[in-house]
């Protein structure tokens, strides 16, 4: 399944494409809800790995508008939920994620992302 | 209304036959079916210029039929049809039964054991779906009740993902194979076309496993537990972490800790897609489907963010590559994807050293047998479709009764050769061997070696990244 907290780590790995690979754009996609346990403290630790901005974007792109633009210093129960929600429960089913540096779009079918690349894409 | 048949990517002529046949169109167009879409995989239709195309339309009987080798989205034509005739392959039943479409499936008689018959039956038995065979299949078109079928639960997951991995089942003793393709079509046509080819087979092994081994035979299978080594490595992880399975098959690790589910997160990246549509949902329960992140990739890609992981796990994977500069690559792409300054890699390959337990024998290349294994062995693992041993109503034979054998490649690991492998993956990549010590200057990266041994005929390393 594509989520949100997985398309915060991908990035496009076709040759050569090193700049602005991050983060993938959503295309025409299909977004479908399920319930996730909420555990405040994955969330909470889990917290710094993640580019604010993209994950703020990229819930945008499917929908959610309910984080901060920037990333609050403090974690309230609150906002945990909305993390919760926003990385945990919006599956990304069909569609694409495109990089905004070289085009390259990774298709993404049954909520399965292809992050394969052809043989000559490979870096 | 519209009729899907498929047979998966399965040869399985005698049901695409059968299909098209005048009892069965005659029996649809008279239930009021008068579309058919089909999706042969690798069945071959008479006449052969038919294979040639990878769709085309007929129309025969009042039926429009159009055939496909591969329809492009599958799940889209289970959920426009109005009837799915299927091989009785797992993946295909559970992809349907999940959305609730009625169901006629098929087993395939000539791969049998019969896996395929047992999970069909076992599902006809709970009312699910309706198993019938290639002759009987139009009366059973004809006198198919869909309102009678049970409802299926959300997602039995216990059934289908049981932790068993395919050494349970037909084995045979492993062959000394040279790597004279480019390694790159070497592992396409032994490693990846294999796995996709076998899937399905795997989570119905893991079914007739599940429904008909005995107990006592349950603690004889070493791979039922999550193996220690890797449950506890797993299980020491901090709360919030974020980690990489890099060739996670049917995501038997991704569930994992058991004692503190949800604690990390785990994605799970995979070369066959079958595979990782059973490791989409490893570890649910009836009643409560779990879904897990997974990545259709390459373990020699590198579509992450660098050093955004936690930690990364490889079981079982390394060893399917084709040569030595790949096998590193693949480390030094795990070194890359963990976090530079507390990153945990965890590798485990096959050895050439197996156990008793095992059911596979390692030919040993040098005839003497003098010297010792140093570098390893390139051996092809058979993995046998056998055909049914008894057959209770004599068939005509509609297709060849081949017992068909896939070759998996494995590069079989010597002892202290993966040790070897990834010191020499972390030198090229820049880093420096060794605990973090005081001696180094600031900023300087290395790897430490924590752990490694042999457990259950695999060699095991685990490697942790520092940052001084």
């Amino acid at each position: 399944m594509v989520r949100l907290i997985t398309h915060n780590l991908l990035a496009c790995h076709v040759k050569g494409c090193t700049t602005n690979n991050f983060p993938l754009v959503f295309q025409d996609v299909q977004v479908e809800l399920q319930e996730a346990e909420f555990n405040p403290d994955f969330i909470r630790n889990m917290l710094p790995r993640l580019e604010w901005t993209a994950l703020v974007n990229a819930a945008k792109q499917v929908g959610d508008t309910s984080l901060p633009l920037e990333q609050p210093d403090m974690m309230d129960d609150e906002l945990l939920q909305k993390l919760h929600h926003a990385l945990m429960e919006i599956h990304i089913i069909e569609g694409a994620m495109v990089c905004q540096n070289c085009r390259h779009a990774y298709p993404i079918s049954n909520g399965i992302p292809n992050m394969l690349l052809a043989e000559h894409e490979i870096g | 209304m519209i009729v899907f048949v498929t047979v998966g990517s399965t040869r399985f002529d005698a049901l695409i036959e059968a299909a098209i046949s005048e009892p069965v169109l005659t029996t649809l167009r008279d239930l009021g079916y008068a579309r058919l879409i089909l999706q042969r995989g690798n069945s071959i239709i008479e006449p052969e210029e038919s294979n040639r195309e990878s769709c085309y339309s007929i129309q025969r009987y009042g039926v429009d039929i159009e055939i496909w080798k591969f329809k492009p989205s599958i799940q889209a034509e289970f959920e426009q049809a109005d009837l799915i005739i299927s091989h009785a392959g797992s993946g295909t039943i559970l992809d349907v039964l999940r959305l609730g479409k009625p169901l006629v499936v098929v087993p395939n008689p000539t791969l049998l054991d019969n896996h395929q018959e047992e999970l069909a039956s076992a599902l006809q038995t709970l009312g699910h779906l309706k198993a019938t065979s290639i002759q009987n299949l139009a009366s059973t078109i004809a006198s198919f009740e869909p309102r009678d079928l049970v409802p299926f639960p959300p997602f039995d997951g216990s059934k289908f993902s049981n932790l068993i991995d395919e050494e349970m089942g037909n084995m045979k003793p492993v062959k000394s194979v040279t790597v004279v393709d480019d390694p790159q079509v070497h592992e396409d046509q032994y490693v990846h076309a294999v796995y996709d080819q076998i899937a399905s087979h795997f989570s119905s092994t893991r079914y007739k496993v599940r429904t008909t081994v005995s107990s006592n035979l349950y603690r004889f299978n070493r791979a039922l537990q999550p193996w220690p080594i890797i449950a506890k490595f797993l299980s020491d992880l901090p709360t919030g972490w974020i980690g990489l399975d890099s060739g996670a098959g049917n995501g038997k690790y991704l569930p994992l800790p058991a004692d503190r589910p949800g604690c990390i997160l785990t994605i799970g990246l995979d070369r066959s897609r079958n595979l990782l549509q059973i490791a989409q949902h490893a570890g649910s329960e009836p009643g409560r489907l779990i879904t897990r992140e997974v990545v259709w990739g390459d373990v020699l890609g590198s579509g992450w963010r660098s050093g955004v992981f936690d930690y990364a796990i490889s079981i079982a994977t390394i060893h399917h590559l084709a040569s030595h500069g790949r096998r590193k690559l693949a480390v030094q792409r795990l070194l890359q994807a963990v976090s530079p300054d507390h990153g945990r890699v965890l590798i485990y390959v096959w050895a050439i050293e197996q156990d008793e337990l095992s059911k596979r024998s390692i030919p040993t290349s040098d005839s003497d047998g003098s010297s010792p294994h140093t570098t390893g062995e390139d051996v092809f693992v058979p993995w046998v479709m056998s055909r049914q041993h008894k057959q209770d109503t004599p068939v005509v034979p509609t297709s060849v009764a081949e017992t068909p054998v896939y070759n998996r490649y494995y590069h079989m690991f010597a002892n202290g050769e993966l040790k070897q492998l990834a010191v020499q993956a972390a030198e090229e990549f820049g880093l420096v061997i060794g605990p973090r010590g005081n001696v180094y200057d600031e900023g300087c990266r290395g790897i430490e070696i924590v752990q490694e041994g042999w457990e259950r005929s695999n060699y095991y390393v685990e490697l942790r990244r520092w940052v001084s």
